[in-house]
């Protein structure tokens, strides 16, 4: 299929022969397809924003020298091209209908699985930091020896459901990894995640299938054996479950493309303490009476329903009748899970790491506490890199 | 600009081939080609700043100064050696230019290695093609010089072989002799139009769907750890990027051709089916044509080429070789990459090239291939100890299989073989038709869904969702 006639200046010019009727029509048809896509580009509005991808599009960039100089303007208006192509959200689907016909099951970070749902690829495991985290922890346990002290590490759906992986994906078993986490922290009361999520009797109910984060569901469980391991004394009767959205497309579906797929959010609650806390937020200064955001639920990220999103310190103080108060290390896995402590602590001081800049020290002066959580998933806890500095500043 | 964007192909392409071919001066054909020449300068000039808006001015003054030094160069046809003189600084001038802005940071971060020194090393951003239209000045400099070629008295005329936008930013590079008497006139007509949308829509399809799809499965490998790479796995992802160069560099060379005969111009062919060459000499007659072509006749052959008997002519052969590594980066793995091809050409050229005559040609193919996809490893790797990390995983160091393995193979089976069988040119002599106008209506259709599909593809590159809640 390539050009095998001779260059240019070997050849001397032909008798003209007759040039085929077709050429006219191809060439007809060429321009004429340029000439009505780029009419219909400037025919058809310029959309704001686009919902599939939750991101603001390009809009017609000024034309400015300076941006000219700089080449922003250049960059711009070739990404208000794409941005704004027509049709565009259909020619994306088209395109992963294409691309999973000829065979792939995974785009960007998301595996498709053959029953349908979305799993994360495995974060590989940075072994020097996941040491220098694991060492902060055990000199932390050893400074706060009077504490009880207690880690939650939950698996991952591509834990849970490695079985249901595409044909020919395997992934690492985990669990010698979770072992060895666990040898390691040999102070800490280990609550093993993997054994509470076998008790739930549909596995599939674990994780949402189009995203990355466990359900209430999977955070119940586990909170049922902190609850065994620390004799809170909770009973399950005692909390209900009520759906607060069937409509929410996470993460992993947009990074996929699939727009198609939705799942149900659920939210656990004790069934008599409802709004018998205070949750204040340091760094917003702000104040609410719940731990749920309805308002969240209005945009794209329906899980930031739980806690209002990540936040580097939330203080909840509650009026459980109890002197016990806890401080929790955590990821974005405990924000659904964080309702169901609040009858049995009288305080809860939640900090996210990755977010927190403050000492450590002050809020342990602050506070009296008599128990420590670190709550994380596999996936974020292999290659975190901020719980380490925000132990090592307790002092 | 590059072709395979939205904005070459819906905003900048159909308002120039509008004014190229807007009947201004129909009845005069010397204002005409003026006219025809002048929009192409103009969009083409457009079309470097658009990706180079500063870089621009180095190059109209590089056109500028090289005009005007070849012309006092002719003018001085009575006195060999101020002719010589000229001659020799218009030379140094290019070979300065590209060196100062493609090579200075290498050569003194070489310096500065040898002797432990700590030299400021000034980090310039390279000017898109500045390898590509310095070789096409050089190549009209020498050709002027050797007598191949008159001097071009129309600065328009100059400027629009340098600049053409078809060519300009990734080749072919068009040697000045060849396309001498196109810049003063050529035949445009509805066959050659058609002919380049043909040639277009198939490059625009080698880039966008198989060079870009295949691409993400090497790049995907390539970011695995090599410590971890299965060797088959290592060998599937090396294969991946094999087809990948090959679809990029073959399809924008397509684009180009074809472009330029929608101009009414008449390329070089750059590629043609590298990957089944029978022997390393027979690849480099079929990848990147115009390079080697540059190569032999303003390199090897003024160097002496093999007429200065044997020792010279090896010399001749690695300095050309060390050379045409350097071209492609400055960086010491495309030198070894180069010195590589330059020793096997020796090789075949000296020691065992009667022997693999002798071979059944399935058997010189794929040692062939063989020696060309290790030759890529050095090529795509980002440093000479990442290359021998990822041999070292092709040749088993971290075992056979990975748990990806299976999946890559699998998933990646229907394109992967498409493409292979497209590259080694298992296509080529499909039978579509006897008919030649229903032969023709046949490769419009087919190419009017590949154009279709390369565009969304193209628009579907820019899908970028905002993961709003990683965390």
């Amino acid at each position: 299929m390539e050009n095998r006639r001779p260059p240019a200046a070997a050849r001397r010019p032909a008798a003209p022969s007759k040039i085929p009727a077709i050429c006219i029509w191809i060439t007809a048809g060429f321009c004429g397809v340029l000439l009505l896509i780029m009419a219909l580009f400037w025919i058809t509005p310029d959309r704001a924003s686009s919902e599939s991808e939750n991101r603001v599009l390009q809009q017609r960039p000024k034309f400015t020298l300076s941006a000219v100089a700089d080449g922003s303007f250049m960059k711009d208006f070739e990404t208000y091209m794409t941005d704004q192509f027509p049709l565009r959200d259909g020619l994306i689907g088209f395109h992963s209908f294409l691309s999973e016909f000829t065979g792939a099951r995974k785009q960007q970070n998301v595996i498709r699985a053959k029953t349908g749902r979305l799993i994360e690829a495995q974060t590989p495991v940075n072994e020097d930091v996941l040491n220098e985290t694991l060492g902060a922890i055990n000199a932390f346990k050893k400074k706060n020896a009077d504490l009880q002290q207690a880690f939650l590490l939950a698996p991952n759906a591509s834990d849970l459901f490695a079985g249901d992986l595409p044909y020919g994906m395997r992934m690492d078993d985990r669990q010698e990894t979770l072992t060895a986490v666990k040898d390691t922290l040999k102070g800490l009361t280990w609550i093993s995640a993997s054994n509470a999520l076998k008790t739930v009797a549909e596995p599939e109910t674990l994780y949402y299938r189009t995203d990355h984060h466990w359900t209430t569901r999977a955070a119940f469980a586990c909170f049922l054996a902190l609850n065994q391991k620390w004799k809170l004394g909770a009973k399950e009767s005692t909390f209900a479950f009520y759906p607060v959205t069937d409509s929410f497309s996470g993460t992993l579906a947009s990074s996929y493309g699939d727009h198609k797929l939705k799942d149900t959010i659920e939210i656990c609650v004790p069934k008599k303490s409802k709004s018998t806390y205070i949750a204040e937020y340091a760094s917003q200064q702000r104040k609410t009476a719940s731990l749920f955001e309805k308002d969240k639920l209005a945009q794209k990220n329906q899980y930031e329903v739980f806690l209002g999103g990540n936040y580097d310190k939330v203080v909840i103080s509650t009026v459980a009748d109890t002197t016990n108060t806890l401080l929790l290390f955590k990821d974005s896995y405990a924000n659904c899970f964080l309702p169901m402590l609040t009858p049995y602590f009288s305080k809860i001081v939640v900090i996210d790491p990755r977010y927190f800049s403050d000492s450590l020290s002050h809020v342990m002066e602050e506070n009296d506490f008599t128990h420590v959580l670190f709550l994380y998933n596999l996936n974020t806890f292999l290659a975190d890199k901020s719980l380490a500095p925000v132990l090592q500043s307790a002092g | 600009m590059i072709f395979s964007s939205a904005a070459f192909l819906f905003a900048f392409l159909p308002p120039v081939l509008a004014l190229y071919y807007l009947p201004l001066f129909r009845n005069r054909p010397q204002t005409e080609i003026f006219k025809k020449n002048l929009v192409l300068c103009i969009a083409s000039l457009i079309f470097y700043a658009w990706g180079e808006p500063i870089y621009v001015i180095l190059m109209l003054l590089s056109i500028y100064f090289n005009f005007t030094i070849v012309r006092d160069m002719e003018h001085e046809r009575r006195s060999p050696r101020r002719r010589k003189r000229l001659f020799i600084a218009a030379i140094l001038f290019n070979i300065l230019v590209l060196g100062f802005f493609k090579y200075f940071g290498f050569l003194v971060g070489t310096v500065n290695s040898v002797f432990s020194l700590h030299l400021p090393v000034v980090k310039l951003a390279l000017p898109i093609g500045i390898s590509f239209y310095t070789f096409q000045i050089l190549s009209y400099v020498i050709d002027v010089y050797s007598g191949k070629c008159h001097v071009q008295k129309s600065l328009l005329n100059f400027a629009t072989y340098v600049t053409m936008f078809p060519q300009l930013i990734a080749g072919p590079i068009v040697q000045y002799g060849d396309i001498e008497m196109q810049l003063r006139a050529r035949r445009m007509n509805r066959r050659k139009f058609t002919a380049g949308i043909l040639f277009f829509a198939r490059g625009l399809g080698k880039k966008v769907i198989f060079a870009n799809t295949i691409g993400a499965v090497y790049t995907e490998i390539a970011a695995l750890d090599p410590d971890n790479l299965g060797a088959v796995t290592a060998w599937f992802g090396i294969l991946c990027y094999t087809l990948q160069i090959y679809f990029d560099f073959s399809g924008y060379s397509d684009m180009a051709i074809g472009l330029g005969k929608m101009f009414g111009f008449d390329f070089v062919q750059n590629f043609n089916f590298p990957y089944a060459a029978t022997s390393i000499k027979d690849f480099w007659k079929r990848w990147h044509i115009s390079l080697s072509t540059w190569f032999r006749d303003y390199v090897y052959i003024p160097l002496g080429g093999n007429r200065k008997g044997t020792p010279r002519t090896i010399l001749n052969i690695l300095i050309v070789w060390t050379l045409t590594g350097l071209w492609h980066g400055a960086a010491w793995n495309f030198v070894a990459w180069g010195a590589y091809y330059g020793l096997l050409l020796l090789g075949e050229k000296y020691i065992y090239g009667k022997a693999l005559e002798k071979l059944p040609v399935i058997v010189r193919r794929i040692i062939t291939l063989f020696i060309v996809v290790i030759g890529w490893v050095f090529f795509s790797a980002e440093s000479f100890p990442a290359a021998a990390q990822y041999l070292g995983a092709m040749f088993g160091g971290a075992g056979i299989f990975d748990g990806m393995t299976r999946y890559y193979l699998t998933a990646n089976l229907l394109p992967f073989t498409l493409m292979s069988c497209s590259a080694l040119g298992m296509f080529r002599s499909f039978p579509i038709s006897k008919n030649k106008d229903l032969r023709l209506v046949l490769q419009a259709l087919g190419y009017a869904v590949v154009f279709a599909i390369s565009v969304v593809c193209l628009v579907s590159d820019s899908f970028n969702p905002f993961l709003y809640f990683r965390f």
